[in-house]
């Protein structure tokens, strides 16, 4: 492991980023997470905050994602939706898998939902396209197409310059 | 005066353009319009006033053959319009299945709130009954501190009473003024001698002149171990 910064690095890696299913519905857009740092009811959310919430700020990256630390008597994550409301989820004593868990149930897309988009954007992705993000970058690295003007110029009279008049001095 | 066709004309700037411009137009700034155009009133040119001009006659087989390609293209395109005006219909935001969609979504979110709900009310009551007892474990321990510290207190004074007590006991033997040449003379006259001696099983002998073998077994004093002393 490149750059083993922190308490367990394992947490930066592209692998454990990558794997998680902790992907937000669209309509939430803030997540707040009050805990303490000391505390055995607020050991759970505090393992939360340390393994999964990474996970989640990268799986979700146009989301707020906030802590709370030491200002609570007991544990709760707060989450804010696109209509202004919010919804308080109350995790005190709880173990961590079971607020990942629950969390995942209450506020992230479901498997289903994660495999339907999966198969959606795949058959958006014409192979025909090409520029950006695509397999070709432009249509002169076709064979059978014209050249790149870069490499081998364009014919005069196919020039714009040359077309629509040119200042000549 | 008005400029050849294909003169050159020359610009303020210094450059010069290959299509033709009325002087007129040409500016400080350099910017020129570009066609030139007969003025309104000047009449038709003799050469061109009874000039006919041709009627473009098509052969048959060539309208025949761009009639059929034309609407050959006509239908495709309108196919592909019409497809996807039907598609984006079935995309809207108002059609039958978004609104579907829609309140399904909605229904689920209930749903989901309702779940929520229901785990926070589980979580609550665990959290109470967690409250409850660590407060009651509170009262508990204060109870015990009190308790401790009570009891500390009157072994406190018990000592204090028995240290009043000895003291007490004690001042009752110390000497008088007017009692000391008595007390000097009874402590001439009874000396009291130290010196003792211990053997192997433990019995003491108290006095320097006394001799182990003159007193005999029942009589002899016992040491107490230092233990059943204290």
């Amino acid at each position: 492991m490149p750059f083993m910064k922190g308490k367990a690095p394992i947490r930066r890696t592209l692998q454990y980023l990558q794997s998680s299913r902790l992907v937000l519905r669209e309509r939430v857009k803030v997540v707040t997470v009050n805990y303490n740092t000391i505390g055995d009811h607020h050991k759970g959310a505090q393992e939360f905050v340390f393994w999964h919430l990474s996970q989640l700020q990268y799986k979700n990256p146009q989301i707020q994602v906030a802590t709370f630390k030491n200002i609570t008597p007991s544990p709760f994550i707060r989450v804010f939706l696109d209509d202004g409301g919010d919804v308080l989820m109350d995790v005190d004593s709880k173990s961590r898998s079971d607020i990942h868990d629950h969390f995942r149930k209450v506020f992230c897309k479901s498997d289903t939902k994660l495999a339907e988009e999966e198969r959606e954007r795949q058959s958006r992705d014409n192979p025909a396209n090409f520029g950006w993000g695509c397999d070709r970058q432009c249509i002169c690295e076709v064979p059978g197409q014209v050249p790149c003007p870069g490499v081998v110029p364009v014919p005069k009279l196919m020039r714009g310059k040359y077309k629509y008049g040119k200042v000549l001095d | 005066m008005i400029s050849a066709r294909h003169n050159i004309i020359s610009l303020g700037c210094g450059a010069r353009l290959w299509y033709p411009v009325n002087e007129a137009t040409l500016s400080l700034a350099g910017s020129q319009t570009v066609r030139w155009r007969k003025p309104r009133w000047v009449p038709v040119a003799k050469s061109k006033m009874f000039k006919i001009p041709p009627r473009t006659i098509t052969p048959k087989e060539e309208v025949v053959e761009i009639t059929r390609l034309f609407n050959m293209y006509r239908t495709q395109m309108r196919a592909v319009r019409r497809h996807l005006w039907e598609e984006s219909l079935r995309r809207a935001d108002t059609s039958e299945l978004s609104m579907q969609q829609a309140a399904e979504d909605e229904a689920e979110h209930q749903q989901i709130l309702e779940y929520n709900h229901q785990e926070n009310l589980r979580v609550a009551a665990l959290r109470e009954e967690r409250v409850r007892k660590e407060f009651e474990a509170n009262l508990a321990r204060v109870e015990a501190s009190k308790e401790k510290l009570a009891k500390q207190a009157l072994e406190a004074q018990e000592k204090a009473l028995h240290l009043i007590t000895e003291t007490q006991a004690l001042v009752k033997t110390f000497i008088k003024r007017e009692d000391l040449e008595e007390a000097i003379e009874t402590a001439i006259a009874n000396p009291i001698d130290y010196n003792f001696v211990i053997d192997q099983e433990g019995h003491i002998f108290r006095g320097c002149n006394t001799k182990p073998e003159s007193i005999p077994e029942e009589d002899r004093e016992k040491l107490l171990s230092v233990a059943q002393e204290r």
